[in-house]
């Protein structure tokens, strides 16, 4: 039986290092420019005062770079804490 | 114009008068430490005071900040140095160097003096002026979570000095997102001299790249040949601690103990505080700057004992070495500590470091006393006194006082002998490992146009041990990898000043390149990183030329504004004189008669003469630097044919 996939990332927080790539990448995905502001489906604030990293994804802008072989944002992840999820619909 | 903002801002703070113009007028220089540099050179009046409002200070950004290169958040500070009176160019990562290109501005000159304090806020195009009189006072990391209330926005970037910029301490830095430093040439105390309490920037923009489609797949090629390297396994596993300082992964690296006494630390001691202590004691998580790749910083929480609670972002091998072992101290709470005080007041580890160090160095000789140091007790590994000394040096209170000018001229004032055992270069204090038996690396050090500091020509190759096919492959120098071996050194420093200069003016970090691994990025990654981006190219032969001008300039600056010659390349009393006690190289120390040796080879890679160490009109008209000569010229200071008693003066 064929079954129907959906697929999407996810970022574990524990193990980011807020260093802002995966906004990059996702800016250049969706405007061909590098923006830290409203051009990327990731945002990312790290708070240098207690260490913290809140990370906002925007499912409904990202659409998985369907002309890379796996997301930008997980090419330009150095530290694996992005993942490529597939689950049935 | 591409991947850069397109906007250069000259900031008069004694009229309050902000004029722009298009950075393209200093495309030749490319950017970061080119314009800087470039700029000091031109602006600054020979005789004017490093902390008078003559000196200007520089926020230079490359084209490749903010981009999506491998660790492109770099921001170039340059201004007159107030340590060595020649040249300062302090680099920082964090996140800064982006935020003020996407806010619009690629460089900022700051000139003049404030009447009152102020601060200056960058954002969406604009240069505000703000009062700063209610930030006068506190340290750095107040005036960041101050300013960000004040501006309502958590995600503005600060620059900011502390009490110790504010006091004009000779060893004063700038500090960005709390951690980071701009560290060397007492940028922190010219900013203080011009009443700016913090710059602070604030970038809703973006930037658009000549060819990004050819940027990207270049780019990504390249991240993925640095991930795939050993190297970056091992800063993700051991951060920049782990894999240069506390000993190294294996323990058995170079150390500077007790005032750069020797290169070897006791293990009961290196034990204590090795990177594996701190990592499970204290780590909360890894963190990597802007677009970084490497991963080479960590958070630590101190959750126990007197300092429980404390949270910081720390611990560099600098800070480590400095704060450490250059104190003899074991206590890594203490070690902790130190880093929190400095980032707060705005402080410089090294030479913070070298004349701490010192003042313990020479009252343990008994050449000060009591009387001298205000009734205070100096005795190696306090982690208290070391606190206490911070106080005194960034209040200027008593003894701390005299030590607030820095190693070279407490030494000066105190005498007595004890300014032999000053460590710094050029008269910047410098805490540095293996310099005795690391020969490049301490000719790197020595040769700094910024007074010491290892990031300008000093090579990683030694503490590498880079075999000799790869040392002949990439620099010409099968001896790369010797540390020991004098031959060659010159010629490795001297492509060293170069390539490392370029990762100043494009806005990388240097850890992202040779200089940490033959697989990170190389002259030619540079040129198509930088053509694709900008649109304009330059190849990686192009880029190293544009370097050794850069390193020109520099060094014409400090003949003319210091008066530096062969003399001031030599390596201080105890690196020549106290050799290493123990281990892989006992007995090593730096020999006078070789040190010549290897910086006459140094000088002529560079053309310079060598006999004197100057410069010569050849070999700045073949850089096609005609304004240089003529300044130089003007000056007299190009060697005379009878100037060759410097020559054998030291041998």
């Amino acid at each position: 039986m064929k079954r129907e996939l959906e697929y999407t990332i996810k970022i574990n927080q524990e193990r980011c290092t807020g260093c802002q790539a995966c906004v990059l990448a996702c800016s250049y995905h969706h405007s061909n420019v590098f923006s830290l502001t409203n051009k990327s489906s990731i945002e990312i604030f790290r708070n240098n005062q207690n260490g913290e990293i809140n990370i906002n994804y925007n499912q409904a802008s990202c659409d998985m770079c369907p002309d890379e072989e796996v997301p930008l944002c997980i090419q330009f992840c150095a530290i694996e804490a992005i993942q490529f999820i597939r689950m049935r619909k | 114009m591409h991947s850069i903002a397109g906007k250069v801002a000259w900031i008069d703070l004694s009229n309050r008068v902000i004029k722009v113009e298009s950075t393209e007028k200093y495309q030749k220089y490319i950017g970061g430490r080119g314009v800087g540099s470039y700029l000091v050179f031109k602006e600054v009046p020979t005789n004017s005071h490093p902390l008078s409002p003559e000196n200007i200070i520089t926020f230079n950004t490359g084209p490749l900040t903010g981009t999506l290169a491998p660790s492109a958040g770099r921001i170039n500070i340059s201004s007159k140095n107030v340590a060595t009176n020649g040249i300062s160019f302090a680099n920082a990562g964090g996140y800064f160097g982006p935020e003020m290109k996407y806010a619009g501005y690629d460089h900022l000159i700051i000139q003049g003096k404030a009447e009152q304090p102020v601060y200056l806020f960058i954002h969406d195009n604009e240069i505000d002026i703000k009062p700063a009189e209610h930030l006068w006072g506190k340290d750095t990391w107040e005036t960041e979570e101050f300013i960000k209330k004040e501006l309502q926005d958590e995600k503005i970037r600060v620059a900011s000095i502390g009490q110790a910029g504010e006091n004009l301490v000779t060893m004063a830095c700038i500090m960005f997102d709390r951690s980071r430093a701009s560290g060397w040439g007492g940028c922190g105390a010219v900013m203080g001299s011009k009443n700016l309490k913090a710059v602070v920037v604030r970038g809703k923009g973006c930037l658009e790249l000549y060819n990004p489609k050819e940027f990207m797949s270049y780019n990504s090629n390249l991240w993925k040949r640095m991930l795939n390297t050993n190297m970056i396994r091992l800063f993700h596993e051991y951060g920049n601690l782990g894999t240069s300082g506390a000993g190294g992964i294996f323990g058995n690296l170079a150390q500077s103990v007790r005032n750069m006494e020797d290169e070897v630390w006791e293990a009961s001691k290196t034990l204590k505080v090795r990177e594996v202590v701190f990592r499970e004691k204290f780590e909360q998580r890894k963190l990597a700057d802007f677009a970084c790749p490497i991963t080479c910083s960590r958070f630590y929480h101190i959750k126990e004992g007197k300092f429980s609670g404390h949270k910081l972002e720390a611990l560099k091998t600098n800070i480590y070495r400095a704060f450490g072992t250059n104190i003899d101290l074991d206590n890594k709470e203490y070690i902790l500590m130190a880093n929190e005080m400095a980032d707060r007041y705005g402080l410089n580890c090294d030479s913070l470091s070298a004349v701490v160090a010192w003042a313990i160095d020479v009252y343990q000789r008994g050449l000060i006393d009591k009387v001298i140091t205000g009734g205070l007790d100096l005795h190696w590994g306090d982690g208290e006194l070391q606190l206490k000394l911070f106080n005194m040096i960034t209040f200027r209170e008593g003894f701390g006082d005299i030590l607030a000018q820095g190693v070279f001229l407490a030494s000066k004032q105190i005498g007595r002998g004890t300014e032999k055992y000053a460590m710094h270069a050029k008269g910047h204090g410098i805490c540095e490992q293996g310099m005795r038996s690391h020969k490049g690396w301490a000719l790197g050090i020595m040769t700094s146009p910024i007074g010491g500091g290892h990031l300008a020509g000093a090579p990683n190759t030694e503490q590498k041990r880079l075999p000799p096919e790869i040392g002949e492959l990439y620099f010409g120098v099968p001896t790369a990898g010797e540390p020991t071996t004098y031959d060659g050194k010159g010629k490795l420093v001297a492509w060293f000043d170069k390539y490392k200069a370029i990762s100043d003016i494009v806005g990388l970090c240097v850890f992202a390149t040779y200089w940490i691994d033959t697989s990170f990025i190389g002259p030619d990654d540079f040129s198509n990183l930088l053509s694709t981006a900008t649109g304009k190219e330059i190849n990686g032969k192009n880029l190293l030329h544009l370097g050794e001008k850069i390193c020109n300039i520099e060094k014409a600056f400090n003949t003319l504004h210091a008066g530096f010659t062969k003399k001031d390349d030599y390596p201080p009393y105890k690196l020549t004189e106290i050799p290493i006690s123990s281990g892989e190289f006992a007995g090593e120390k730096l020999s006078k008669v070789k040190w010549v040796e290897m910086l006459d080879e140094y000088y002529k890679c560079h053309q310079w003469d060598i006999n004197t160490g100057l410069q010569t009109p050849e070999c700045l008209l073949n850089l096609d630097l005609h304004d240089v000569r003529d300044r130089i010229q003007k000056a007299g200071k190009f060697p005379s044919p009878s100037k060759n008693e410097e020559k054998k003066g030291e041998n």
